[in-house]
């Protein structure tokens, strides 16, 4: 793999994240019944960093919980290494409220499908929409966010790492190219 | 006329290069004309045929475990001109007419000599008495009730006075099956992780001391066979040591194998006395070191393949031990324990022989052959279908061992 | 993680310890509303049962029905499968039907490992005869480790009937392989002739229990009366028994297990098992969440 471009400073990742908030509290007009759900591992930074935006603006933020999707995965069987399960956390009632899942990139839409499912299994929301850092292309399903940081095209070859505090020690976006063996 | 030369034949208990040849009587002979088309033997092992005290042959009845065809096949592959017939059989051999199925049936596959010993009680069901003396006069060479140890000590008193009456050589599979009867495997740490009942040490070691006992009190010798545990060995030992006519044989497997051999749940291991802990082997192999033991025997022990498959608790006892019975005594004693072939070869050919009072087999100018010729230098792996007997449970399948049997020649013909 | 569960050497410490991790998350599972995941939907899992269980096959059957997989029952007494090849007949039958992980419980030592050679998908041995019991070891194991964070260092104290039980022979590979002490407790008739140098024996309960935070019951079989083992309940209960009277100057934060069913008055009094310290009951739901961690880190594409 090797490292082609950084698309995204930290300055960057937070005007987009600040800007997905405000349309977040907009669309939902404010925090009654909104939940934030950060998908493990990235999107649960990124839908903290969104959560204090929100409450900036708000007075108040919106219940937050973690949702792991790998036990809800559709490609388990072809991975060599089982990944390691993490615990979701959802704490509170999430029927008939509007859900936002936060994701650092959305791609295929099979993420989100498997998001999608799991909180099925929670309750029934009365709607459930998406935000995610980078939208880069290349959909498998018929899936699309309703908030996105930056719109990036890509060729199938290349991946998009977003690196977190959290996660990496920093905020930045790079483009890699995955390498022929 | 048959000639060998450049062998390395077994005379007067050593082995000299010597070259011979079967007559057309089938009789050895060192004189040989010069210049005579001869089979070359450099660097490979003349000997004298085996003898195998304890053989499981199952006929009549259990045709489906070993027929004499394969019998006698694997004694020859094993270099056996001689083994003693086990009576369980089905129906047991508790009468005359057995006994006299088993000789004439035998001779019908003449490529080993088959000794047929009776059983002690009918049925061996340790009551009533054989028609020892009957059996005695058809051919029986000796007796025993052997996987079915009698356990009335009174039962046992009367079997033996009765069988000395017709000096009958008896046998004795020591047993207490009051103690051993829940177990598969020898009681110990083997027994806790395999999670089977254990036979305990002691349910040999208290009817070795009872036969000891009733051999001293009545003066009639007694023979226990394939003795298991270091204990057992002493406490024979120490009898002889008083004066009491006891003997006793070890198995090839028990020199060779542990009961650690039987965690993977091989039922190949599983044999009765059950394999022991590695100090009863080396005390075992260290006895024939010394000269100490009177007899190897092999308790051949063929089953079927379905018998022994899957439940460890439900195969039944017993390894087919008769084709690699001497090939393994030569890795285990020879290539492992460092004793010299000379020095063991006894307890598998003259002694037991000795104990039953049978002519030897010699090789010697004018004596019919019975001999086999042994590559100790090769190297094989043992296939299933180097088993020639019907009984495949051999757990030497699938290994490498040192020395293979080349050929086997019985009165004077060769049978392998 | 290797591909078959026979008994507890199977598995590291580390692989131990990460089932225990993920068996932490299926539990949360357990507490939703809808508490199936569809993680091994399209994977079947073959219970095959050749002695009665009831409890250990709802527990599997429920772990693997909680991962949306599909299940077939084989049950039979091996009355009915006397000779040892129809055995191998029947899993070569239910092979051709595609098993992905059988679960078997057998009553002769050695059935599971033996199947391992002769099929495709994984085995996890769920019982055979008093060899092993993996799956229980690991949630009793589990079960400790939730309760007190670590089994390091533990004191646990078992007893009953450890000569013939599958459940101690995994018990004490685990709690050993984890670092906790342990100390049996049982008349010498129901202790086998060889017990780990590791493990402490004792005949005295009050001895026994005394420093242990854990005190664990095994199931005595009635018939072990018949057999010259036991004089009977009351003798055995009176000597070996989980009783107040023998525990009472014990430190407040022990727990009381037992992997059930449990005879009352006989190796646990009533009182204790129905007390606080009692983690019984909890046991059940830890086999159910663990078995599905387990479901998990043997599944194989």
């Amino acid at each position: 793999m090797k490292a082609k471009n950084k698309i995204m400073e930290k300055i960057d990742i937070m005007r987009s994240l600040k800007r997905i908030a405000h349309e977040i509290v907009e669309f939902n007009k404010g925090t009654d019944s909104l939940i934030i759900l950060g998908i493990r591992r990235r999107g649960v930074p990124l839908g903290k960093l969104i959560n204090e935006e929100i409450k900036k603006t708000e007075g108040k933020s919106a219940p937050f919980g973690i949702l792991d999707i790998t036990l809800y995965r559709d490609d388990l069987s072809t991975l060599g290494e089982k990944p390691k399960v993490n615990s979701t956390e959802i704490n509170f009632d999430i029927n008939d409220k509007n859900i936002v899942l936060i994701d650092d990139v959305l791609y295929t839409g099979r993420t989100i499908r498997s998001a999608i499912d799991e909180i099925m299994d929670f309750g029934r929301p009365a709607s459930v929409q998406v935000a995610v850092l980078i939208d880069r292309g290349h959909r498998e399903l018929p899936i699309f966010a309703n908030y996105i940081g930056r719109t990036i095209p890509t060729k199938k070859s290349e991946i998009i790492k977003v690196m977190t505090e959290e996660t990496d020690g920093k905020w930045e976006v790079w483009i890699y190219e995955k390498l022929d063996k | 006329m048959k000639t060998f030369k450049d062998g390395l034949v077994f005379l007067n208990g050593k082995f000299v290069k010597k070259d011979f040849a079967i007559d057309n009587n089938g009789k050895i002979t060192f004189k040989i004309s010069k210049g005579v088309k001869a089979e070359d033997l450099k660097g490979k092992k003349v000997i004298p045929s085996l003898f195998d005290l304890h053989t499981h042959t199952r006929c009549p009845g259990q045709e489906y475990k070993e027929d004499f065809d394969h019998i006698t096949k694997a004694a020859s592959h094993g270099g056996f001109s001689e083994i003693c017939a086990m009576p369980n059989t089905k129906p047991v051999a508790d009468n005359e007419a057995i006994i006299d199925y088993i000789v004439l049936e035998a001779e019908k596959f003449p490529r080993c000599k088959i000794y047929p010993f009776g059983s002690m009680t009918v049925n061996l069901e340790g009551k009533k008495l054989s028609r020892m003396g009957l059996m005695k006069q058809s051919g029986a060479i000796g007796v025993t009730d052997d996987g079915m140890c009698i356990q009335n000590t009174s039962t046992m008193v009367k079997a033996m006075q009765y069988a000395s009456t017709h000096d009958l050589f008896i046998m004795d599979h020591a047993e207490d099956i009051n103690l051993s009867s829940q177990g598969q495997v020898n009681e110990g740490e083997t027994s806790y992780k395999m999670g089977y009942g254990g036979i305990p040490e002691i349910a040999e070691t208290t009817v070795i001391l009872r036969d000891i006992e009733l051999s001293r009190y009545l003066e009639i010798p007694i023979h226990i066979t394939h003795v298991s545990t270091k204990r057992s060995a002493e406490l024979i030992l120490k009898a002889k040591a008083d004066g009491v006519q006891v003997t006793f044989d070890i198995t090839p497997h028990h020199l060779s194998f542990t009961e650690k051999d039987c965690l993977g749940f091989n039922t190949d291991f599983k044999v009765n006395p059950p394999l022991r802990n590695e100090k009863d082997r080396k005390f075992l192999v260290d006895l024939v070191k010394r000269g100490k033991v009177d007899a190897i025997a092999t308790d051949h022990a063929p089953h079927a393949e379905f018998e022994k498959e899957f439940a460890f608790n439900n195969a039944p006892f017993g390894i087919s031990s008769l084709d690699t019975a001497f090939v393994l005594l030569y890795n285990t004693l020879t290539i492992k324990a460092k004793i010299p072939l000379e020095k063991w070869i006894e307890f598998i050919s003259s002694k037991p022989r000795n104990l039953l009072k049978l002519p030897q087999k010699e090789l010697k100018e004018g004596v019919m052959a019975n001999f086999f010729i042994f590559d100790s230098e090769k190297k094989w792996k043992i296939n299933a279908d180097d088993i020639f007997s019907k009984g495949k449970n051999n757990p030497l399948i699938g290994k490498i061992l040192n020395g293979k049997i080349i050929n086997t020649y019985f009165r004077g013909k060769k049978v392998y | 993680m290797k591909k078959h569960l026979i008994t507890i050497s199977d598995l590291s410490k580390n692989e131990i310890i990460e089932i225990f991790k993920q068996g932490k998350v299926f539990k949360d599972i357990l507490q939703r509303p809808i508490k199936k995941i569809p993680t091994l939907r399209g994977k079947t899992v073959g219970l095959l049962f050749f002695e009665p269980s009831t409890r250990t096959k709802l527990s599997f059957e429920l772990a693997a029905k909680r991962m949306s997989a599909d299940t077939i029952n084989f049950s039979a007494s091996t009355s009915s499968l006397k000779k040892n090849e129809s055995i191998k007949d029947t899993i070569m039958t239910l092979e051709a039907m595609k098993i992905d992980i059988y679960v078997v419980r057998h009553p002769s030592p050695g059935v599971p490992a033996m199947i391992t050679k002769i099929i495709k998908g994984s085995v996890i041995n769920a019982g055979d005869g008093a060899h092993a019991h993996p799956t229980q070891g690991i949630l009793d194991a589990y079960t400790v480790w939730e309760k007190f964070g670590d089994v390091k260092g533990l004191h646990i104290a078992i007893l009953g009937d450890v000569k013939y039980s599958r459940v101690i022979r995994s018990d004490i590979e685990i709690f050993l392989k984890l670092g906790a002490h342990l100390t049996l407790c049982t008349a010498k008739t129901l202790m086998p002739n060889w017990i780990d140098p590791k493990v402490k024996y004792t005949t005295n309960i009050e001895k026994a229990v005394k420093d242990a935070d854990v005190i664990m019951g095994l199931r005595m079989q009635k018939e072990r009366q018949d057999s010259a083992i036991i004089p009977d309940e009351i003798e055995f209960n009176t000597f070996f028994g989980i009783k107040n009277i023998k525990i009472a100057n014990k430190k407040n934060n022990y727990i009381v297990m037992h992997p059930g069913p449990i005879n009352r008055g006989i190796e646990i009094d009533g009182d204790i098992a129905d007390s606080k310290h009692s983690v019984i009951n909890e046991q059940v739901t830890n086999g159910l969440a663990t078995r599905m961690a387990i479901f998990y880190a043997l599944f194989q594409g």
